[in-house]
């Protein structure tokens, strides 16, 4: 086993994850429902920028940003016309009625875009070797990317106003609004920032491989498990989450004891093995907060 | 048209028994199951494996029904540690492991190529009339889930369950295992939409992991919200009206010519507009829920 | 009856119930005071079943209790209800006096099948057992009603009538005089007098002073997770360190009152 090259995938695994389950995580820590529409929001910035790059000819990083700009208003959108009516239900009809939305998005990208792959066009990727590992340039700039996203992020959520507002609500909606604050605004500005992450690991991952409708439904157990694992409702813990079960995943491949190896057709199921080992040991995850119900 | 009205028929009556059993697990028995499909796969695959040993038709569907509430059993015992939303997306995961291996094992029933040509039950006694045949079969099986569900829920079982739903631990304090009725509950889950499984393996004649997606819960999770949660009638209301929706998208492609492709889209984005709109709209389906007024007795109860 | 020996509880640190000891007596109706957070409603929790306990025994009937969870100690004969009523809105008030009660043949689904005669028989006895108690505490009119159109008075008298119907022979009260009007709690009061008259043995928590001599016979008072003192109400209301923790926490309130 290659240690380089296993840390170098799962730091770029955990990359494109990340993205996906701090989205996942602020639309929990806020609305307090598991949303399954996250990964079909990155599933259409994906395609979203393959429209506006391949379709409309822009610049890939021009089309990119266009492309996490509507899909954070088409999340605006999502609150506008469904979510709004749900907030006095319980948090299961909100789930439910999220898995209404991510079919609905994923069926209007199939029959936008149909069901064959696509891709950016980027063509062949030559990679770099360092300390003996094969690496893509392309790989190294989604690091960078979910690297700035996550950074950024942080300092937004600490050093603006909006950010601040976003804290104070998640914390306790009642003392926000007691203190002036438009609960139903910031809910909006969540939707939008949950949904733009989500679109830039979607785009993340069209980089890395190809744009199909599945891509982000076929992410969606791997997903909810970095939540969970790294702790729902927790940021960072959406990070560090990624991190364990992109390492997992690489790690357990990679490992061989003996003649002992986890099948690689079983990679998927890969998913629920930690997620039930997470749910028995610890079900707070490693961050959770020890919120008392 | 004919033909057409019969697998209608056909379809609306499975997909009505396995949206009967859901409704009894999420509604009745608060267990928000998002693995129904893996029932319907263990009807399937065993019910079909098992035919195709020779073995009588009637064993094949007891067998599936035993071998589904083995499969509800396992995940059902998380249940008592987990809180709903967690314990909803585990049960997604079981169902996907599941068919991970029957795509896996190919040993087992072909892999991903699905077995095909499964044998029809008593076909050599209805000929041409078959399908009329398996119109009534449906019905019959629908007809006895129906009552037994039917009758569990109006009894001190399904009182206990719609208990349990709104405050469990109240229900403990009268002294009902809580734990052991879910678990219960859901076996009761299994083995009813293993039928349905059955039914429609012995039915289409070709079953693949394919067939047995999230798509497919998410389909039956669809006639329940449509027909009325907690409301079993409902669900057989709710299951017509979205398979005929969802069978009639069909004629869209000799009407408009279509491609097969989106088609299949336009399905999908039925189901969840469908979930959207009933969630937001009408919450408690086309046939809500009634209260259930007690029989009381001639001389009014006193003495 | 009830003998709780040293009970301790902890909460991260926090000690909830730090060596709690009381006795009840078969046939009384023994009371539970305290200031607000003095560990009263833990010491209820504990005693059945739903938090477990960190030190000291609980015997109902001279056989330990420990460890068991709520259930089955509701089976065992102890029946609780809650300071903030939990009823099924969504069923009929005599269905949630049917769902009370204990050990149904149709609680088995196999049963339901096989015994469905035996059933309807049960059913139809406990229907009018619910009948004769609901009568007895005035709720007969709304029978068919769901119990989310009650009022919240009318929800603790029907959690009374609840615990009633299982037919167990102790039981715990929660604060059944809490946020009802004064006509409301002069009923309840009289029912716990009834019920006990008819062979039901009481453990009452209140912090209602009046109820307490009102119904009781014997008092024990917590403050802070402890016992402080015990004795017949009248002897209680005039100890020291009753009236102290009492008092401190009114200071408290009126603090608070003022700010």
């Amino acid at each position: 086993m290659d240690i380089i090259q296993v840390l170098f995938n799962t730091l770029t695994r955990a990359s494109e994850l990340a993205l996906i389950a701090i989205s996942l995580t602020m639309v929990y820590d806020l609305l307090k429902f598991a949303s399954f529409a996250q990964n079909e929001f990155a599933t259409l910035g994906a395609y979203l920028t393959f429209f506006f790059a391949v379709g409309l000819g822009l610049n890939l990083l021009l089309a990119a940003l266009f492309a996490v700009i509507v899909t954070g208003f088409l999340g605006m959108a999502a609150d506008k016309i469904i979510f709004r009516f749900l907030r006095e239900s319980t948090a299961f009809i909100r789930l439910v009625a999220s898995i209404g939305l991510a079919l609905s998005i994923r069926s209007i990208v199939h029959a936008f875009w149909g069901g064959q792959i696509r891709d950016y066009g980027l063509g062949i990727q030559y990679p770099v070797v360092i300390f003996g590992a094969q690496i893509t340039p392309i790989r190294i700039f989604i690091v960078g990317v979910a690297a700035s996203a996550m950074i950024g992020f942080h300092l937004f959520l600490h050093n603006t106003t909006v950010g601040r507002a976003i804290r104070a609500t998640s914390d306790n909606k009642e003392l926000a609004e007691a203190t002036g604050i438009d609960t139903e605004r910031v809910v909006l500005y969540v939707w939008f920032l949950a949904c733009a992450f989500a679109a830039i690991g979607g785009i993340l991952i069209g980089l890395e491989t190809q744009l199909s409708p599945n891509m982000g439904v076929s992410l969606l157990l791997a997903t909810f498990c970095c939540v969970i694992v790294g702790g729902i409702g927790n940021v960072y813990g959406a990070m560090a989450g990624a991190f364990v079960f992109a390492a997992a995943e690489n790690f357990g491949l990679a490992l061989k004891i003996g003649v002992l190896q986890f099948p690689v057709n079983y990679k998927p199921a890969l998913a629920f093995v930690v997620l039930i080992l997470t749910l028995l040991i610890r079900p707070r995850g490693i961050l959770g907060k020890a919120k008392g119900d | 048209m004919y033909a057409f009205l019969l697998h209608l028929l056909i379809m609306a009556g499975i997909y009505s028994i396995g949206t009967l059993s859901l409704n009894f697990q999420v509604a009745i028995s608060s267990l928000s199951n998002f693995g129904q499909a893996a029932f319907f796969a263990i009807g399937a695959y065993t019910s079909a494996l098992m035919y195709m040993a020779g073995v009588p038709f009637i064993v094949c569907m007891l067998a599936a029904m035993a071998f589904s509430s083995v499969f509800a059993l396992i995940i059902a015992l998380p249940a008592k540690e987990l809180k709903a939303d967690y314990w909803a997306i585990m049960s997604i995961a079981a169902a996907e492991t599941l068919r991970l291996f029957i795509n896996n094992e190919k040993w087992l029933a072909e892999g991903p190529f699905g077995l095909r040509g499964i044998p029809r039950p008593l076909s050599e006694f209805f000929g041409s009339n078959y399908t009329l045949f398996y119109v009534f079969l449906v019905a019959i099986v629908l007809a006895m889930v129906y009552f037994f569900l039917n009758r569990l829920i109006a009894s001190p079982f399904g009182r206990i369950m719609r208990g349990i739903r709104e405050t469990d631990i109240l229900m403990a304090a009268f002294g009902k295992n809580v734990f052991r009725c879910k678990v219960i509950a859901m076996v009761i889950g299994g083995m009813t939409g293993a039928l349905a499984g059955s039914l429609y393996a012995h039915y289409i004649t070709f079953i693949s992991p394919e067939h047995f997606a999230p798509t497919l819960t998410f389909l039956i999770w669809t006639m329940m919200i449509v027909g009325g949660q907690g409301n079993i009638t409902g669900s057989i209301v709710g299951a017509l009206v979205i398979t005929l929706l969802h069978t009639s998208t069909r004629f869209l492609k000799d009407l408009f010519y279509l491609p097969t492709d989106l088609i299949a889209a336009l399905r999908t984005l039925l189901i969840g507009a469908m979930i959207i709109f009933f969630l937001v709209a009408r919450p408690a389906g086309l046939l809500p829920e009634k209260k259930r007024t007690i029989y009381r007795p001639p001389d009014g109860g006193k003495h | 009856m009830l003998e709780i020996r040293e009970v301790d509880k902890n909460f991260g640190g926090l000690q909830a119930l730090d060596k709690v000891s009381m006795e009840v007596r078969e046939g009384s109706i023994t009371g539970l005071i305290g200031p607000n957070g003095s560990g009263k409603t833990t010491l209820f929790n504990v005693a059945t079943g739903v938090y477990s306990k960190d030190g000291g025994s609980i015997s109902f009937r001279g056989e330990s209790i420990d460890g068991l969870p709520l259930h089955q100690i509701a089976r065992r004969g102890i029946t609780r209800t809650f300071q903030i009523p939990r009823v099924p809105k969504r069923m009929t008030v005599i269905e949630n006096m049917l769902v009370a009660a204990g050990r149904q043949i149709g609680e088995k689904p196999i049963d339901v099948f096989l015994r469905w005669n035996k059933i309807t028989e049960e059913d139809r006895a406990l229907i009018r057992r619910a009948e004769e108690l609901l009568e007895m505490v005035d709720l007969l009119h709304l029978a068919e009603e769901p119990a989310g159109n009650l009022t919240g008075a009318q929800i603790k008298i029907l959690s009374l009538a609840q615990a009633l119907m299982t037919n167990n022979d102790l039981l715990l009260l929660d604060e059944p005089t809490a946020g009802v009007d004064l006509d409301m709690s002069q009923r309840m009061m009289e029912l716990m007098v009834d019920i006990n008259k008819k062979g039901k043995t009481i453990l009452v928590v209140e912090h209602d002073m009046r109820v307490i001599s009102g119904v009781c016979e014997y008092v024990y008072v917590l403050d802070a997770g402890r016992n402080i003192a015990e004795g017949k109400p009248v002897e209680v209301q005039n100890d020291p360190r009753v009236i102290e923790a009492y008092l401190g926490t009114e200071e408290i309130k009126e603090e608070k009152a003022t700010n």
